[in-house]
């Protein structure tokens, strides 16, 4: 009862940028482009890919291997609505309304805040499912992409989460 | 009066203090190093076979400051003759009151950082802290941050300006997560909903425990008003909508701001041929303030001093995917107080010996 009386002496406020821009201490140089940094699953390998990625992952299930992807642009780089309608489109759905992508995004907390989660599934094609996160930053976007089967899709994803909750900006 | 000027205090005391050493070193097996600490040289008592109380390391230090001020006061003691001892007493008094000082003021903790990553805050060893973060700031996560004394079992805290009430139901110094077997009652919310957070008997080495708390909140909307459980090192934290911003919860050590950063350079350890045993290790760091970094090597017995802190090469962490050293750091406000008293006490028993030597040598002619 006392403690809480005197409670405010014990609760403190402040804040910290979400994107900070920090020296590289080896070069020298102010390094203007914020690095996407993140921790890998253990059993996750990293594999050479597509040069517009950031990086690639082969994250293996018991049928094989799902394909990661993480990939950055500066600005809103077309917005939710077109990258998830272009990603059913891979998996052999059609494109939806933006209003049923708001419907379909679940909502979730990372190191960097808010993000969006889709789980895109084709139910007449297990073969092909995608898991995909959006991270809107202010002057950019961070996509994490996961293709695989359905299968793969549920063994992979409690990796794939903790992946996409891990990532931040240096 | 006389019994508190009793020199016989101090030299009981002194002894009283070898004794505790001895049982404090020796309970650092058993129940580890930080309890042993508090138990024998943090506490004013402990209790022996559970009823039988004695003096711990702050009561005797207490007395022996007492004693050591008091005599002072004797009018024997003034003489220009005693110079030497009134100089030994106060260089003894500063090192008490340095001691009193660290006791009071000093923190420590540890940086945790991994090859390439830069750290700007330490981690307490003991004190944690509830934090809630506000995500829905443009640029810039806000941090409300509720203190280790706050927490405590059955508290409850009213924290206006977010219109809730926490109460604390249960503050575990341990804890293992466990799926619930069956479905759980509707004031279960979030990580509660699926999991249970359950009591583990604490390690010895508190930094191997994982402490966990289970709080009940209300003010929040309808839905999710109820019981939560955080606990350290969860990974998909709990989230709430306080006046329309989106929170998350943290339970975590207590952290604690640099007005710098390190950056880890590299790290290196050496074992010993043919064991699992470390030899040496060493952190080879940029120290960057105000953007200007400065290359340091801490190893060990070789901290890096800066600001009132230093920072001592602890240990390391294995298994990981970059190399990740554990630095120890300590901010002592007392640190300097047994240098200047030593020097003092010193120069004390130089001057004594200075005065009594012309006696000593007409002794010996005699």
């Amino acid at each position: 009862m006392l403690l809480s009386c005197d409670a405010d002496r014990y609760i403190r406020t402040y804040r910290l940028p979400k994107n900070v821009i920090i020296k590289d201490v080896n070069t020298d140089k102010i390094s203007q482009v914020p690095r996407v940094v993140w921790e890998k699953p253990r059993d996750w390998k990293e594999v050479t890919g597509h040069s517009m990625r950031l990086a690639s992952f082969s994250a293996p299930f018991s049928e094989g291997n799902g394909d990661v992807s993480i990939t950055t642009f500066a600005g809103k780089s077309g917005g939710i609505g077109p990258n998830v309608n272009r990603w059913l489109g891979q998996i052999g759905l059609g494109p939806i309304s933006d209003s049923a992508i708001e419907a379909m995004a679940i909502k979730k907390i990372g190191r960097l805040g808010e993000y969006s989660y889709f789980k895109l599934i084709n139910d007449k094609d297990a073969g092909q499912a995608i898991l995909a996160s959006i991270l809107q930053l202010e002057e950019r976007t961070v996509f994490v992409k996961l293709s695989s089967n359905l299968k793969g899709l549920k063994e992979i994803e409690p990796d794939f989460n903790q992946f996409c909750n891990s990532i931040y900006i240096k | 009066m006389k019994i508190i000027t009793s020199p016989k205090v101090f030299s009981y005391t002194v002894l009283w203090l070898i004794v505790l050493v001895f049982f404090g070193t020796v309970a650092q097996k058993d129940i580890g190093l930080y309890a042993s600490q508090v138990r024998y040289f943090s506490s004013y008592y402990f209790l022996i076979g559970g009823f039988l109380p004695l003096p711990g390391g702050r009561l005797a230090l207490l007395l022996m400051t007492v004693n050591l001020a008091s005599s002072l006061f004797k009018k024997s003691l003034w003489s220009i003759k005693k110079t030497g001892i009134i100089i030994v007493h106060l260089g003894g008094l500063l090192l008490l009151l340095g001691g009193g000082i660290t006791a009071q003021f000093s923190s420590e903790g540890n940086m945790v950082i991994a090859e390439g990553e830069t750290s700007d805050h330490v981690d307490d060893y003991f004190d944690m802290e509830l934090a809630f973060i506000n995500t829905s700031r443009k640029d810039s996560l806000e941090y409300t941050v509720f203190d280790a004394p706050l927490l405590q079992y059955g508290n409850s805290i009213n924290y206006q300006k977010f219109g809730i009430q926490i109460d604390v139901i249960s503050h575990m110094e341990n804890v293992r997560i466990e799926s619930r077997i069956s479905p759980a009652e509707s004031i279960y919310k979030g990580f509660l909903k699926d999991f249970v957070l359950l009591p583990e008997h604490p390690d010895k080495e508190v930094t191997q425990n994982r402490p966990g708390i289970i709080l009940k909140l209300s003010g929040l909307s309808e839905e999710e008003n109820g019981i939560y459980g955080i606990f350290l090192g969860q990974r998909t934290p709990d989230t709430f909508d306080i006046n329309g911003d989106l929170f998350f919860t943290e339970f975590r050590r207590k952290r604690t701001y640099l007005p710098f950063s390190i950056n880890l350079l590299d790290f290196e350890k050496v074992m010993h041929p043919g064991t699992n045993v470390a030899k040496s290790f060493s952190s080879e760091i940029n120290l960057i303030e105000d953007s200007v970094p400065r290359r340091v090597l801490i190893q060990m017995n070789e901290p890096l001093r800066h600001r009132g802190y230093t920072f001592f090469q602890a240990s390391f962490i294995d298994g990981l995917d970059k190399e990740t050293t554990v630095l120890a750091a300590v901010k002592n406000y007392g640190r300097l107080f047994p240098y200047v008293s030593s020097i003092i006490m010193c120069i004390g028993l130089l001057i004594h010996l200075l005065t009594r030597l012309p006696k000593m040598l007409e002794r010996q002619k005699q």
